[in-house]
């Protein structure tokens, strides 16, 4: 018997044309593990919000969704509010509190626990999660990753039997994805809880899984096994497989499908046999052939005279239209780094130089230019078209200018969407095309992809290597080990205050064994390191690989 | 770990506003110029003798600048020093002077003590027995600030870095914050919505809510608090009856007689103010102790 059981479910958005759910069925058993994928704006989150009662949006709906054989609005708000946990995708927003303490225990207070009896469920749950040491911390104090633990710990202290997590670890840097997914294995495996998780991030998910349903304009298209997932995935699927099984299926397709790296080596090994290590190819790296146009020379910074350097002894180049990838986890001080390329924080020790020229050019035009994390930072007005014109103002061939750029980020359609109603990678295609209309030369990019599916991801690349193509150099400050190795043409790691490491990107990826992408884990011995997907796929083709 | 630490926040509270009182309304100098040295001996205590005397600087600049506007504004009292633009100044408002610049950095030296004895939290949970809509309200805001900081900080620096804030001409520039703390608006309503989500979620709302019972009372409290109030009684004597009510203008000579009730009274006052003095002392003492032993 099905424990959740989602029939012919159907939603409109309040003055919506197209409906948001279109005739939804699905059924969850108890302790089951579901991941649901699909494009942004195509229904995943909501999906999940229709089946928290608190949460659900207004709007027109029809269908039924039972819980445990209940129907969800028969279900008393307390029992609503305890037996299904809600965890969002931004770790910021979802916290109410000052300490973690108070916010574990906000749900207990609120369906009203005894007082006596909530510390010790604070503490059973914090344990569980291998949070306790945070418990009397602030909350502003806590990096993204344990704040998410702790958005899931207070859920989790209701004793929910159903866990819904919208995109939970899509803001996350990989090792604190990691302790957050592996937490939500724990809660599913060892206390027996049925998730539901929405996402992209599918790389670490799909070895963990029961099943994953893939959702398309509203719909859900299919829920299946993940391997038979893999085998049955179209073209609209596809960029939702991990690297492994996505390389397995552009290449070979026969068989077992091959979900970890473990798995898919040994798929690799009886493919082409374990002697067929070829050494990586030798590409010249060009230095120094073009004079650098954004320099950094022994750069040192803190924030406070007593605090620690952030940035120490740090010497960068940027190339005309060269791209370069700061890797590294959140926190290090990669957005640090940025800020003092772009002139916002000044260095306490060594120079910055733009075009050889000590002095920035001034805020922006012609010179440098910065994309924060959260590009809705740079948006003031009501509509796209505002946007854009704030950035020209009084210049002669505005209306050219504003036209090229929307042709160029393809924002045709939007121009009178307000900023705040686009999607995540909408935002981020507005926020770069409002860069452009200051003509800079260099692009500095904070945490570009965060929040972006699988294909925004890709118009995104698209986007940076056809304005490197032009001339516009670019800094991306990321801990997307994928997109870095698709992307940028040097890539360097941010680890203790400096650039360690820095090297062309396929001879970054190919060199480093641990800190690299899956592709080059999966091919490395195998067949000439390939550090992108695309690379995988050819080289094994080139070998005479069976193709799709 | 203080002294403080471990009694339960009402009493450390209420011991505080005990002393704040006192010190606010003690016009009498043998009244408070024991409260004073509580006051400084205090701070040492929990800051350190390095770091209290690093603040000396400051605390005289507070009393001289109070005493200075005394001196300029009121020109009262029968001794007159000398003349200044023709107004008398005079050694009565001097005097009165440096003792109001006294007591207002004895307020904020306690001020300052409390809320190192009594962390953010603790003294929501304090009024969070009583009034728990009240204490979540505190403990949003609490969240809630440090967020707002950071955010604006975020704004400015990207809109500044595209050139967008720091256009020519003052007007401009207003333009520019204003733009920038309506985005900060947006993005707070924004993010309020996804925090009230949140709060929904986990059944904010519902009837009959609780608050986590998180500090026990102990036996140290009790003693504490009967202390407090046997002292008390005395302490707040001279309030009540008026009596050893100081006036500078005139000096009334007669005040400096001697009162046996009166200075029973200010050392009651003055035994309340040195008790968490004494008692966090006596806890710096017990780790050098301990220290010196391991």
């Amino acid at each position: 018997m099905a424990y959740l059981t989602v029939s012919d479910l159907t939603f409109t958005y309040h003055a919506a044309k197209t409906p948001a759910l279109a005739g939804c069925s699905l059924s969850v058993g108890e302790g089951e593990f579901l991941l649901v994928v699909g494009r942004s704006g195509c229904g995943k989150t909501t999906l999940l919000r229709s089946l928290k009662p608190a949460l659900a949006p207004y709007g027109e709906r029809t269908g039924e969704v039972l819980l445990d054989g209940t129907p969800l609005d028969q279900l008393t708000p307390r029992d609503a509010a305890t037996l299904i946990g809600f965890v969002g995708q931004d770790p910021e927003r979802q916290t109410v509190c000052d300490t973690v303490f108070a916010e574990i225990a906000f749900g207990l207070e609120s369906v009203g626990e005894d007082g006596e009896l909530i510390a010790g469920r604070v503490a059973e749950t914090a344990d569980f999660l291998g949070i306790s040491h945070l418990a009397p911390r602030k909350i502003s104090e806590l990096s993204g990753g344990e704040k998410q633990l702790v958005n899931l710990a207070s859920a989790l202290a209701l004793r929910p039997r159903l866990l819904l997590l919208d995109e939970p670890v899509t803001r996350l840097d990989p090792p604190a994805k990691l302790r957050f997914l592996s937490a939500v294995r724990r809660v599913n495996e060892e206390a027996g809880v049925t998730v539901i998780l929405a996402g992209h991030d599918t790389e670490e998910l799909f070895p963990l899984v029961d099943r994953v349903a893939f959702m398309d304009g509203g719909r859900i298209v299919s829920v299946l096994p993940p391997r038979e997932f893999v085998k049955a995935a179209d073209h609209a699927a596809l960029p939702f497989l991990p690297t492994v099984p996505r390389v397995w299926r552009l290449s070979d397709g026969n068989g077992e499908a091959p979900l970890s790296v473990r798995e898919g080596r040994a798929w690799l090994a009886s493919l082409v046999g374990t002697d067929a290590a070829t050494e990586p190819e030798n590409v010249p790296t060009e230095t120094g052939s073009a004079a650098p146009l954004l320099s950094a020379k022994d750069v040192w910074f803190r924030y406070g005279r007593n605090e620690p350097d952030v940035v120490a002894d740090l010497t960068c180049t940027l190339s005309p239209g060269e791209i370069l990838a700061v890797l590294g986890p959140n926190g290090t001080g990669k957005t640090t780094l940025i800020k003092l390329l772009a002139g916002i924080l000044r260095p306490v020790a060594g120079t910055v130089r733009f075009e050889g020229k000590k002095d920035l050019p001034k805020a922006g035009r012609g010179g440098v230019a910065y994309l924060p994390q959260n590009p809705a930072l740079l948006f003031a007005h009501d509509t796209v078209r505002e946007e854009l014109d704030e950035m020209t103002p009084g210049l002669a061939d505005k209306e050219d200018k504003i036209a090229d750029v929307v042709s160029r980020l393809s924002l045709g359609d939007l121009l009178d969407a307000h900023p705040y109603d686009i999607s995540g990678g909408e935002q981020t295609r507005l926020a770069i095309a409002k860069l452009l209309l200051l003509s800079p030369r260099v692009l500095l990019l904070d945490e570009p992809t965060a929040g972006l599916d699988p294909v925004a991801r890709g118009e995104l690349r698209a986007i940076l290597r056809e304005l490197s193509a032009t001339g516009c150099a670019g800094l991306i400050a990321t801990h997307d080990l994928a997109f870095a190795s698709e992307t940028a043409d040097r890539s360097a790691m941010f680890f203790n205050s400096k650039l360690t490491f820095s090297a062309e990107t396929r001879r970054f990826f190919s060199a480093n064994r641990f800190y690299t992408t899956q592709a080059a884990r999966l091919t490395r011995d195998r067949l000439s390191v390939a550090v992108t997907a695309d690379d995988a796929v050819s080289a094994l083709k080139r070998r005479g690989g069976k193709t799709v | 770990m203080t002294y403080a630490d471990r009694l339960h926040p009402l009493t450390v509270f209420l011991y505080y506003i005990a002393i704040l009182v006192l010190t606010m309304t003690a016009t009498h100098p043998a009244a408070l110029l024991p409260l004073f040295f509580c006051a400084v001996l205090l701070t040492c205590v929990q800051v350190g003798m390095k770091k209290a005397i690093s603040g000396l600087p400051l605390a005289l600049l507070l009393i001289l600048t109070v005493t200075a506007i005394n001196l300029l504004l009121v020109h009262r009292g029968a001794k007159i020093l000398f003349f200044l633009y023709g107004k008398p100044v005079t050694l009565e408002a001097g005097l009165a002077g440096v003792s109001s610049g006294v007591m207002i950095l004895s307020v904020i030296l306690f001020c300052a003590c409390l809320s190192r004895s009594l962390s953010g939290d603790r003294m929501v949970s304090l009024i969070g027995r009583r009034l728990p809509r009240l204490a979540l309200l505190l403990r949003m805001t609490l969240g809630f600030v440090p967020r707002f900081r950071t955010r604006y900080r975020e704004i400015t620096d990207a809109r500044g870095a595209l050139g967008l804030t720091s256009e020519r001409g003052a007007i401009q520039k207003i333009r520019a914050r204003l733009t920038d703390l309506s985005i900060l608006l947006t993005l707070t309503l924004e993010e309020a919505m996804d925090q009230a989500d949140g709060m929904r979620a986990r059944g904010y709302g519902l009837p009959g809510a609780t608050r986590a019972v998180t500090e026990p009372r102990s036996k140290k409290d009790a003693w504490l608090s009967a202390a407090l109030v046997l002292l008390l009684i005395p302490a707040l004597f001279p309030l009540f009856s008026g009596r050893g009510e100081w006036n500078w203008y005139p000096l009334d000579p007669a005040a400096l007689a001697p009162d046996l009730l009166l200075a029973l009274s200010f050392a009651a006052g003055a035994a309340i103010a040195v008790l968490p003095a004494i008692l966090e002392g006596k806890e710096t003492l017990k780790w050098h102790i301990l220290r010196s032993r391991i």
